[in-house]
């Protein structure tokens, strides 16, 4: 590049030493010819004269001297003797004066001497001759050319101030040369050297002249420059380092960037922004924001306006979320949400704009699983029972205001309990399965079909008359009773128990139409399973159902009443001392009269509506609370049993409800015991055990209840970290008079001991069985042959 | 060849014919003023031209002349003025010599020195009427 610069340089050089002084020269010259001109005019005039007046001198002289000679005549008194003296030779006399020739003109006479040409100057002269008459004669006297002396007086004078002038310009070009373009080409020079960079180049100011004065001025310039220039790069540094961390955050942010100025054209795009529209920055640029960043709803797909251009119009910030997706340049799609800024400048106007884009693929699939995990059962892939009641809700209303007709079928399936007691939950959940997929086939489009939790589905049929209600329902009954489940070597027959609800504008209450469709459908089953029963209020064996959903309410009521009652029953030590004093823990339900209820009666209708976590979590916070009095007023208590349902063992927050409460009321754990019920431990096998685990971490016991009663005890029985087998009581209750009995008490007790568990017989209740059971080896019995359960309350007040 | 040359050419042979009494070549000097004025056939143009023209290895020259002057009022080429306006001046002032002879002098001076200098106050004038 610096070629160029210097042959430019060149050339400006050359020109300039071209045209600086001879511009000035021309110009000097010019008034030189004109002065030279003048001059020379003036000149000639007086070089003219001068020579005319020395022509007349001349001639004057020759005709004096030519006199002298007459004179010396004196004798001149006859004509003849003039005539001689005239014709004598007087050339020596015209040599003498540059005389062409001469004429004398005497009386009537001429003399003429010498050859007389016409372009000859004449000039006349008076000559006195001394004679008798003392005549006078007029002498003519012709001198060379004059005209032709003035011209050569005048080429010659032109030709002189010609050169003269022309040698003065030269001169003169010279003397410009150096007083006026070596000085200006030393500052081109110097000039050209500090645009090349050498920053140090000053111009010349010893000089004294205009360029000297005009050399400090400019150093001074030039040092002012300098001194701006490096303020200058100073700030210029430090923007670049603003910029370049800028750029950098930028380039290292995880979401998009895309910056473009105030009519929407892209100027930046970030690696991340590259990356989400498919675009390069560089081919990006200055192209308009639309063509790049084209935004769609991805569940209506319909084109979204890009909220910059409304940043920009509105000039304030804009913001798009929720359902946007980018359609990217290679037609993919991107969920993203989109955030638009205006950039200000100092004075506060709007200079472009900032586009941010958040890449949300991930949040909005995790949202969208959550979704669909929170509206469907994850077995099944059914809706699950929330959203089966939100499908409801929708179709109540649209009965109310649209007058149309729908109907429920709520489905439970028989001998479903056969199959997971004998082949295990794994079988249960695959059943379920298969039966979900089997019902979806055989429902209406548009019909909503969900699992209501354990063996019940639910089918909404909407628009649908009775009719056409009791046809599905029994379609589906004989689709699942012809359905043959295989499992391993095993072949299950299944059949389905179906209540059916007709919804219209008299039945609008949701809960009563759920509380219907169960009723319908434990009908059903009660009638003899494998059959679809349509909701009538009359049904007297409806009615009995309606006890126990009766049993929830007083349930509800004897909660909030504080009606609900803590008893003990002692658990004798029959190895040994009775020096372990134990008791369980037995709940009982005082009615509004304050008659006592027995838990037989209330605590199913608890476990089928759910309310066993409320009531154990109740029981474990009384009997925490009152555990340190007990264990005073009795001194020697070791342990007291508390039991847990299935229920509250599939309790998430059971764990550190327990914890928590124990620590708030400062309970030894190694005193606490829980009773688990066979069933409800495999039932929630997995909870179970993590809830065992963590507990005996803190020193609590376990104790498996009503063991026997189950299909599979002894398998589970190994993997149960248990303390205590609580013998099913209906074992004990014979043994004395039923051998097998017996035998199976005495079984369990050898399977005990040899885990190292110890036994604990129930319904204990006569001093034979008694007997029996310390000749077997079991370690403890309960029942009422030891004593009615006492009532805790009272313990207190003794 | 140049036009700056040219006229210093052209004032050197003026002022040889005008001390030496060469009105032939005074003549002919006139005769081919106006052979350039009338036919735009300017002797430095032609120079280069055929100089160019004969240049080996550039068969495919093409004359083009200097692009015009956009301050211009007439398309009328100043250099091509000049020519005419000398040659009428110098026509006339040496035909009538014994009366204007200071002209023919004045202006082969003021034409050599216009060569040397490079300033013509005729031509600048030219161009200030408006050729271009």
């Amino acid at each position: 590049m610096s070629e160029p610069v210097a042959d430019s340089h060149e050339l400006h050089r050359d020109k300039i030493s071209f045209t600086l002084p001879t511009k000035i020269t021309g110009i000097v010259f010019w008034g030189m010819v004109l002065l030279g001109l003048l001059a020379s005019v003036y000149i000639l005039a007086v070089k003219e004269n001068e020579l005319i007046s020395f022509y007349e001198k001349q001639a004057l002289a020759f005709t004096h001297e030519l006199g002298n000679l007459f004179h010396y005549e004196l004798d001149l008194e006859t004509d003849q003797q003039i005539e001689k003296l005239l014709l004598q030779d007087y050339s020596w006399l015209m040599e003498k004066y540059d005389v062409e020739a001469f004429q004398v003109d005497y009386k009537d006479s001429k003399y003429v001497f010498g050859v007389i040409e016409d372009n000859h100057k004449s000039i006349q002269n008076q000559l006195g001759v001394m004679s008798k008459e003392d005549s006078v004669a007029v002498v003519t006297v012709y001198l060379s050319n004059l005209d032709i002396a003035i011209i050569e007086l005048r080429k010659n004078l032109l030709l002189s101030i010609g050169l003269l002038v022309l040698l003065f310009g030269l001169i003169l070009q010279l003397i410009l040369q150096r007083v006026l373009s070596q000085p200006f080409m030393n500052m081109l020079d110097s000039a050209e050297a500090f645009i090349q960079g050498e920053v140090d180049v000053r111009f010349d100011e010893s000089r004294q002249d205009e360029f000297g004065y005009l050399s400090r001025f400019i150093n001074r310039a030039l040092l002012s420059l300098l001194e701006h220039q490096h303020k200058l790069e100073k700030s210029q540094d430090a923007l670049f380092k603003e910029k370049e961390l800028a750029e950098v955050t930028l380039y290292s942010i995880m979401d998009g960037v895309i910056t473009t100025s105030s009519d929407a054209c892209v100027k930046y795009m970030n690696p991340v922004a590259e990356r989400l529209t498919g675009w390069t920055n560089q081919r990006a640029r200055d192209v308009e924001i639309n063509k790049i960043i084209k935004l769609i709803n991805e569940d209506t797909c319909e084109r979204l306006e890009n909220p910059l251009e409304k940043c920009l119009e509105k000039n304030e910030i804009k913001r798009l979320d929720g359902h946007s997706v980018l359609l990217r340049v290679d037609g993919e799609h991107v969920a993203i949400e989109v955030s638009a800024a205006p950039m200000r400048n100092a004075t506060g106007n709007v200079v472009g704009a900032v586009m941010v884009l958040q890449d949300v693929s991930h949040a909005r699939h995790l949202t969208r699983q959550l979704s669909y995990q929170a509206s469907h059962d994850a077995l099944t892939g059914l809706y699950n029972r929330h959203m089966f009641e939100d499908y409801l809700k929708v179709a109540l209303a649209n009965v109310k205001e649209e007058d149309r007709h729908h109907a429920l079928l709520y489905m439970d399936l028989d001998q479903f309990k056969i199959v997971n007691d004998t082949c295990g939950h794994m079988a249960g959940d695959e059943l379920l399965r298969q039966l979900g997929a089997l019902l979806k086939g055989s429902v209406r489009e548009g019909d909503i079909l969900a699992r209501l939790g354990g063996d019940e589905f639910g089918v909404l049929l909407e628009d649908c008359p009775v009719d056409m209600a009791g046809i599905i329902a029994d379609k589906i009954r004989q689709l699942v009773k012809e359905f043959r489940f295989v499992w391993q070597d095993k072949t299950f027959e299944i059949g389905a128990s179906i209540g059916v609800v007709c919804i219209n504008s008299d039945n609008l209450d949701l809960a009563n139409i759920l509380s219907e469709a169960d009723v319908a459908c434990y009908t059903a089953k009660e009638m003899g399973r494998n059959r679809v029963h349509f909701y009538e209020p009359t049904d007297e064996l409806l009615a009995e159902h309606h006890g126990l959903m009766h049993w929830v309410n007083i349930v509800n009521e004897a909660f909030e009443a504080d009606r609900l009652v803590l008893f003990k029953q002692p658990i004798k030590s029959l190895q040994g001392p009775d020096l372990d004093r134990h008791c369980e823990i037995l709940i009982r339900m005082l009615d509004g009269e304050g008659n006592m209820i027995q838990p037989g009666a209330f605590i199913p209708a608890a476990e089928r509506y759910n309310l066993m976590p409320k009531i154990d979590r109740w029981v474990i916070k009384n009997i925490f609370s009152q555990l340190e009095k007990m264990g005073r007023i009795d001194g020697q208590l070791r342990m007291v049993a508390i039991n847990l349902s299935g229920a509250t063992l599939a309790d998430d927050g059971l764990l550190e409800y327990i914890r928590a409460t124990g620590l708030e009321f400062g309970v030894n754990f190694e005193e606490i015991c829980f009773e688990i019920t066979e069933t409800a431990a495999i039932g929630n096998l997995s909870k179970a055990l993590n809830l065992m685990r963590e507990l005996k971490k803190v020193g609590c016991r376990f104790a498996l209840d009503d063991f026997g009663s189950g299909l599979s005890s002894f398998t589970y029985l190994k993997n149960l970290p248990v303390d205590f087998i609580k013998i099913d009581g209906s074992f004990v209750k014979d043994m004395a008079n039923d051998p097998i009995d017996r035998a199976m008490v005495e079984a369990i007790t050898q399977v005990g001991h040899v885990m190292k568990i110890k036994t604990i017989a129930e319904w204990v209740e006569d001093e034979q069985t008694l007997t029996y059971l310390r000749e077997i080896g079991v370690d403890y019995a309960q029942g009422y042959y030891f004593g009615m359960p006492d009532r805790i309350v009272e313990i207190k007040e003794l | 060849m140049t036009n700056r040359m040219y006229r210093g050419i052209l004032g050197a042979l003026l002022i040889i014919c005008l001390y030496f009494d060469l009105p032939l070549l005074m003549y002919g000097i006139i005769a081919v003023l106006f052979f350039e004025g009338i036919t735009n056939l300017i002797i430095p143009r032609l120079i280069d031209m055929f100089g160019k023209r004969f240049v080996p290895g550039n068969a495919l020259f093409e004359y083009r002349p200097e692009p015009c002057s956009t301050g211009a009022r007439f398309g009328f080429e100043s250099e091509r003025c000049w020519r005419l306006v000398v040659g009428v001046l110098l026509a006339v002032t040496f035909h009538f010599y014994d009366i204007l002879w200071l002209f023919p002098w004045f202006m082969a001076f003021a034409i050599f020195g216009a060569g040397l200098s490079g300033v013509c106050p005729v031509l600048l004038g030219i161009r200030w009427v408006g050729f271009k």
